[in-house]
């Protein structure tokens, strides 16, 4: 291949890849913790035959949603954990090293830990998942500003990255001092919506989702060519003409916005931000932007979906929290990838 | 293919860092200049300021006074996108990115001239290939740059900066960690196209022979100033004497190379024809500390005329006689006998 | 020679353990219905003994020695949990407790509560703004040197897991008389109303409490009796889900049987459980459609709110006719509701709620006291 259009073996990879989400976005409507029978799910979906209202409230309102999502999830969390390995030269980074999930937490715990007793007023309803989703955005906002702020006056991407873990941790304390004087049972909510949740984005609220999402990956797009250049670290890149500064704000930008929407509707589902790009990698043998960027959105959503199905345990009363379950797919990929990098230290 | 080309104009420049709020100067009022078609050495010891002075001529780092003026254009005049058109750049630093072939890399270098999805046309697909040929790496192009060898990669780096298609490029240390083929031949690269493409090419190096015997121009980094010119300029004038504040090193004009000063255990005289073997038991004798004389030689050794079997018959002071079959044996020997004395 | 030393080590710990109290004791029952506790008189020292007092202990018994300040500690009783009767000055670490001193009518007795903003008892809160009643704060950050100050005469705790038994040993170390309640477990409403007979023995009114359980199992009695002629069980649901899971009460919960006993019929009554259980949200709504009433909703004051928290809830039939109600009518301004400081102790109120809303026929002329329609 000596120019940059697609071999052959890319096409049957994508076309391959795509099969398996579109098959796994269908298996993710079949099944859930609820055992219902293809026929009426079929049936459902095609609007004919008989169906309760219930099971088709089921089917309509709560699984096509929540695939939906899932593919949402899985491809925002991957293209942001995409650009942040390359920003930042390193295999490990995560859609959440600029201390995004940190900041969405702080909102929320503020919102369910700090004004208990506000809410028992009936002033706000905590249990309104609007306010969440507003607390959370706000949060993660702030942490971008702060973010972008720092970007200005830092030359260096290295101090960028430890002062972003480092709002990230500060964030943490904030929320362990208000875990600490709290009761039980807004421990208790807090604590589940740190477990992540795909089931519980509605229909209108995924109509801010998407248009967010979308805007956060067309935002990407357009950085394909400074990603491709940055691989090779920012003084190369701004030899060859990149206006570096302009680069990282559309970088944290679309970032911030991809992975702040995700955690305030899902709250923070991890690994899969870190372990998807490296996937691709694997897969398409490439290190550019035009091909990771596509793989990493097919790839997102095939893992985020099978997340999902395994987490509803279809059989079982109960279901699995999404975040351990990313977890379980994520953590035995990242050791595979720092155990074949032990030679290079570089995406 | 750019037709362009640039002459480096540095006046009164200083150069260095900030420290807190203020400026800390690590050479000041540096006039030099680079013309098209030549390829210029920057040379001085370590620690005396080449890589900022490298850095401030790349824009990376802001000038503390003076001017730095590409064909009498201002330096701080070029936006980043122009500045990507005129001049390129290779750093010390290693390169490690895994999935990225060698055809990519290069691809890289038509960034300033690619729209926003990066898409190459045809011109940028030929002159990627005629860069791979220029370096020598035809072939090459579907490797992973993590699996070629340092020299490759190396030239794989600067084939980039031909792709990039810039009148001037400058290099820090290209020919570092290279082995001794491997700097021979970047260096001719350089010369290469400077010579055939009106190139001005200035790179940073510890490498003397190789400098002195291959470039254009010389600009020497001294503790007090920067001078230039061409290297045998610089010899005759004595300036790379300046470059080492001990008196154990000086430069030998003669070969051309820094040389440290031996304690002198002895003198010695060699009988026997003129030739390889002549020259070569000099060298090894002077480099244990004999000096060669006419007058009362403390050895004086007669050195085989022919090159099999090759036996040295060594008379020390008149009295002790030996016969030794290698220079490893003779210097061994001649310095244990010598040194104590 | 596996099965010797699996005897050998068996042995060792058995050992180990006894030691220290709690200890293994066959478990005796001096109540018609609470499992919890045990009140064993001897003389003029009664022993209280508290059974297996959070979720998943099996075999604890924690004995309690209570003897009167008249009298001196015998000496074989040197080292046991002794109490001194009748206590005067006392710290609660629940609002339930609270509920239970406040049938006795002595709530000048307390002195430290664990959380001041959830109590709604009015002479208590008078008690918090004069300073004379204390807040010696929450589980992990309890006040031990404030409770070394206050010198109360019993703190009673309840555990939530073991971890409670760090609390007790500190409070040991301190000299400090603490009690473990437990009435929290018991699945009847009438087993824990009867914890009352428990708080009672502290104050040395076990005959006035006697009477007042007396009384309140007569209402209630009397009430469920009434009830239980009518043919028509509503069924229930009861709980608001949170996320992706919804914890209800377990088929043999307090609840349950609280909704049995007022002539409803518990959608999940199957279960097995004693405690509650989770549901996923597709299995809950599914058996959400069918309930004629729904119960328990949380946090929230109106069906709007129900709604915010998702609005998918909206198939709901329960939720569609407005048959909501949420026991959350009395809520102090700080985020204190009432029926936790006082259901345990009134299960005759919550039952006469309860059949209220699910038989309106029956209960004409009755006002809600713990619960509220939602609109």
């Amino acid at each position: 291949m000596q120019n940059d259009r697609l071999i052959s073996r890319d096409f049957l990879l994508f076309g391959l890849l795509g099969l398996l989400a579109i098959l796994l976005f269908v298996l993710d409507i079949f099944f859930g913790s609820l055992l219902i029978p293809f026929k009426t799910i079929l049936q459902v979906l095609t609007g004919t035959g008989n169906v309760n209202p219930e099971i088709r409230s089921i089917v309509i309102d709560f699984r096509l949603p929540k695939a939906i999502t899932a593919v949402m999830a899985g491809m925002a969390l991957s293209i942001s954990g995409l650009q942040m390995q390359t920003i930042f030269r390193n295999p490990l980074a995560g859609p959440f090293v600029l201390g995004i999930s940190a900041g969405a937490s702080l909102g929320v715990a503020i919102l369910v830990l700090g004004f208990s007793s506000v809410f028992t007023l009936g002033l706000f309803t905590i249990s309104g998942s609007w306010a969440l989703v507003i607390v959370a955005w706000l949060g993660s906002a702030l942490v971008l500003f702060l973010i972008l702020a720092v970007s200005i006056r830092i030359k260096d991407i290295l101090t960028i990255l430890i002062l972003g873990m480092l709002f990230g941790s500060a964030s943490g304390a904030l929320v362990n001092i208000l875990q600490y004087f709290s009761n039980e049972s807004m421990l208790k909510s807090f604590v589940i919506w740190t477990m992540g949740s795909l089931g519980s984005v509605t229909k209108s609220q995924l109509n801010v989702l998407i248009p967010s999402v979308i805007f956060g990956l067309v935002l990407s797009f357009f950085s394909i060519k400074s990603l491709d250049v940055m691989l090779l670290g920012e003084q190369y890149a701004k030899s060859m003409g990149l206006r570096v500064r302009n680069a990282r704000f559309l970088v944290f930008t679309s970032t911030s916005i991809l992975a702040g929407s995700i955690t305030a509707f899902c709250g923070p589902i991890g690994f899969i931000g870190i372990a998807v790009p490296h996937i691709g990698r694997l897969l398409f043998k490439t290190a550019r932007h035009k091909i990771l960027i596509p793989s990493s959105l097919l790839i997102g959503s095939i893992v985020m979906l099978l997340s999902d199905i395994v987490s509803q345990m279809p059989g079982y009363e109960s279901t699995l929290p999404i975040n351990s379950v990313t977890a379980l797919v994520g953590i035995p990929v990242i050791i595979w990838i720092i155990l074949k990098n032990r030679k290079f230290s570089s995406v | 293919m750019s037709n362009q080309q640039v002459n480096i104009t540095v006046q009164n420049l200083s150069v260095g860092y900030k420290k807190g709020k203020s400026f800390v100067a690590i050479k000041e009022g540096i006039n030099v200049n680079a013309h098209s078609g030549e390829l210029i050495a920057l040379i001085g010891s370590n620690g005396i300021g080449k890589s900022t002075l490298l850095r401030t001529l790349t824009g990376f780092q802001k000038a503390l006074g003076g001017e730095i003026l590409f064909n009498d254009r201002k330096l701080g005049s070029f936006s980043i996108k122009e500045l990507a058109r005129v001049l390129s750049f290779v750093s010390t630093e290693a390169i490690r990115v895994q999935n990225l072939r060698v055809w990519e890399l290069l691809a890289m270098g038509r960034y300033p001239y690619t729209n926003l999805m990066g898409t190459l046309t045809d011109e940028d697909n030929r002159i990627i290939q005629r860069a791979i040929q220029q370096v020598g790496l035809a072939g090459y192009e579907d490797r992973m740059i993590d699996q070629i060898s340092d020299g490759e990669r190396q030239r794989a780096m600067i084939a980039r900066t031909l792709v990039q298609d810039t009148p001037l490029i400058i290099l820090d240390e290209p020919t570092a960690f290279l082995d001794i083929r491997n700097k021979y031949e970047i260096i001719h690269l350089l010369h290469d196209f400077v010579k055939t493409e009106n190139k001005t090419v200035l790179f940073s190096t510890h490498d003397l022979n190789i400098s002195t015997s291959e470039v254009d121009k010389i600009w020497l980094m001294l503790d007090d100033k920067v001078v230039e010119g061409a290297p045998e300029d610089l010899i005759l004038a004595g300036n790379f004497d300046q470059m080492f504040h001990s008196d154990k090193v000086y430069f030998n004009a003669e070969s051309g190379d820094f040389m440290l000063r031996k304690n002198v255990i002895g003198t010695y005289t060699l009988k026997g024809p003129e030739g390889r073997i002549f020259n070569w038991t000099c060298r090894a004798l002077q480099r244990i500390g004999l000096v060669y004389t006419e007058t009362k030689p403390l050895v004086v050794i007669n050195i085989p005329s022919e090159e099999k079997n090759m036996l040295w018959k060594v008379e020390i002071n008149s009295k002790e006689k030996l016969e030794i079959s290698s220079l490893y044996e003779l210097t061994a020997e001649l310095y244990k006998r010598l040194s104590g004395l | 020679m596996k099965i010797n030393i699996l005897l050998l080590f068996s042995l060792i710990l058995g050992l180990l353990s006894c030691g220290n109290q709690p200890h293994k004791q066959t478990i005796a029952n001096s109540n018609q219905f609470a499992h919890g506790f045990h009140i064993a008189k001897m003389g003029e020292i009664t022993r209280l003994d508290v059974f297996n007092p959070w979720e998943n202990a099996r075999n604890f018994v924690y004995s309690y020695y209570l003897i009167p300040k008249s009298i001196a500690i015998p000496d074989s009783l040197a080292n046991r949990a002794i109490i001194r009767t009748p206590v005067e000055k006392v710290v609660v670490l629940s609002t339930t407790h609270i509920g239970f001193i406040q049938k006795l009518g002595i709530e000048s007795s307390i002195i430290g509560v664990s959380g001041k903003d959830f109590v709604s008892n009015p002479i208590v809160r008078k008690g918090i703004d004069e300073g004379l009643v204390h807040d010696v704060g929450y589980d992990q950050n309890l006040n031990y040197e404030l409770l070394l100050k206050l010198k109360p005469d019993l703190v009673m705790a309840y555990g939530i897991g073991s971890d409670v038994a760090a609390h007790l040993s500190k409070m040991k170390e301190l000299n400090i008389p603490v009690v473990i309640n437990a009435e929290y477990l018991e699945e009847t409403p009438l087993g824990r109303a009867e914890w009352l007979l428990f708080v009672a023995s502290f104050y040395n009114q076990d005959d006035h409490a006697q009477q007042i359980f007396n009384e309140i199992v007569m209402e209630y009695d009397s009430m469920k009796t009434l009830v239980s002629s009518s043919n028509r069980k509503p069924l229930i649901l009861s709980g608001l889900p949170y996320k992706d899971n919804w914890w209800v009460p377990g088929g043999k919960s307090y609840m349950a049987n609280m909704i049995a006993d007022a002539g409803g019929d518990y959608i999940w009554k199957e279960n097995p459980s004693r405690e509650s259980f989770v549901v996923s949200l597709e299995n809950a709504i599914v058996k959400a459609t069918q309930a004629d009433l729904w119960i328990n909703t949380g946090q929230t004051n109106s069906i709007q709110e129900i709604l915010e928290s998702d609005e998918r809830f909206k198939i709901i039939p329960a939720l569609q006719q407005k048959m909501v109600f949420n026991d959350n009518k009395q809520m102090n301004l700080t985020g204190g509701n009432e029926v936790w400081e006082t259901g345990a102790a009134n299960p005759q109120h919550l039952l006469r709620d309860l059949i209220h809303i699910f038989h309106p026929e029956i209960m004409t002329d009755s006002a809600f006291h713990y619960y509220q329609k939602l609109n």
